[in-house]
């Protein structure tokens, strides 16, 4: 008999992965990301120079917004799916739509929430594959992005 | 940073790449800022005995270095609407990782000037991360 998603790893469909997080993004942290990465946008960096463009304040690089939240949602995927015996997992990327950019001073609310659950035959055997989709909004109530990402467990 | 204007665009050009040499001590400041403890991207002992050669990059920071290429090109004026990120294969520090990018497509849809970019990292010619980018640019005038 072929193998199957176990119910309940189905019965987790539409239902939170993650308890909502809540960031507090400043402009220390905006500049050790830019500075990790190598990107000295002065949008990013310089108080003075961000603060009178139209952001009125530094941003965040653009993927930052998705680094909130990312430990806590890369452990449920290996802790919270009731998989069986499977030990590996992997994300082999995500997609991601931004409403407006993260500021320095935002404090970013993340929510996430599973919102597929299925089962597929691979060359490393039945690869469970779990889709969440987790929104970030900021103090004003704003979307400020949308990621969605599938992970599989083997 | 010169700002590009939707008008300018051309299908099929290519923005201007990039070189990216991580080391290990970026990885370890990348870990910092992103709070991303996996002990695969600083702890060689670790990454050894899950069979990597060596530590590897966070697929992130990867990424990052994709944004930044994007960001650079579209200006204070562009806006990133959508970003579709795959990562086949891991970087490890010391790699020479060229980013590059291509314009695939630009339309009008309603008031929005849209452009549509392919991003990839390459190591030797091979496709690391392969990442789609649709964004926003500025008309003239």
């Amino acid at each position: 008999m072929s193998e199957t998603v176990p119910q309940e790893a189905l019965d987790m469909i539409g239902k939170e992965l993650v308890p909502t997080l809540t960031f507090e993004v400043e402009k220390g942290t905006i500049r050790r990301m830019a500075e990790a990465i190598g990107d000295l946008n002065p949008l990013y960096i310089d108080a003075e120079y961000a603060g009178k463009s139209k952001h009125g304040a530094p941003i965040a690089p653009l993927l930052m917004v998705t680094t909130l939240g990312a430990p806590e949602l890369q452990a449920a995927l290996m802790t919270r799916i009731p998989v069986g015996e499977k030990k590996n997992g992997i994300v082999k990327g995500f997609d991601v739509e931004f409403f407006r950019p993260v500021k320095a001073g935002d404090v970013v609310t993340v929510t996430c929430k599973i919102a597929n659950v299925n089962g597929k035959e691979a060359k490393m055997g039945f690869m469970i594959n779990i889709t969440t989709v987790r929104e970030f909004t900021n103090q004003k109530g704003e979307l400020v992005a949308r990621e969605t990402m599938t992970a599989s467990r083997w | 940073m010169a700002q590009i204007y939707f008008e300018d665009v051309e299908v099929g050009a290519g923005l201007p790449a990039m070189t990216k040499k991580p080391t290990t001590r970026q990885l370890v400041k990348w870990t910092g800022a992103s709070q991303d403890w996996n002990e695969l991207h600083y702890d060689h002992n670790v990454a050894q005995k899950a069979g990597l050669p060596s530590v590897i990059v966070h697929g992130h920071l990867t990424s990052s270095f994709l944004a930044q290429l994007l960001t650079d090109w579209i200006g204070e004026e562009g806006f990133v609407k959508k970003l579709e990120v795959k990562w086949k294969q891991f970087h490890f520090p010391g790699q020479d990782i060229l980013c590059k990018g291509k314009v695939t497509d630009k339309r009008k849809e309603e008031d929005e000037n849209i452009v549509e970019v392919d991003l990839w990292t390459e190591v030797d010619g091979t496709v690391y991360a392969p990442h789609k980018a649709t964004v926003i640019l500025p008309a003239k005038g």
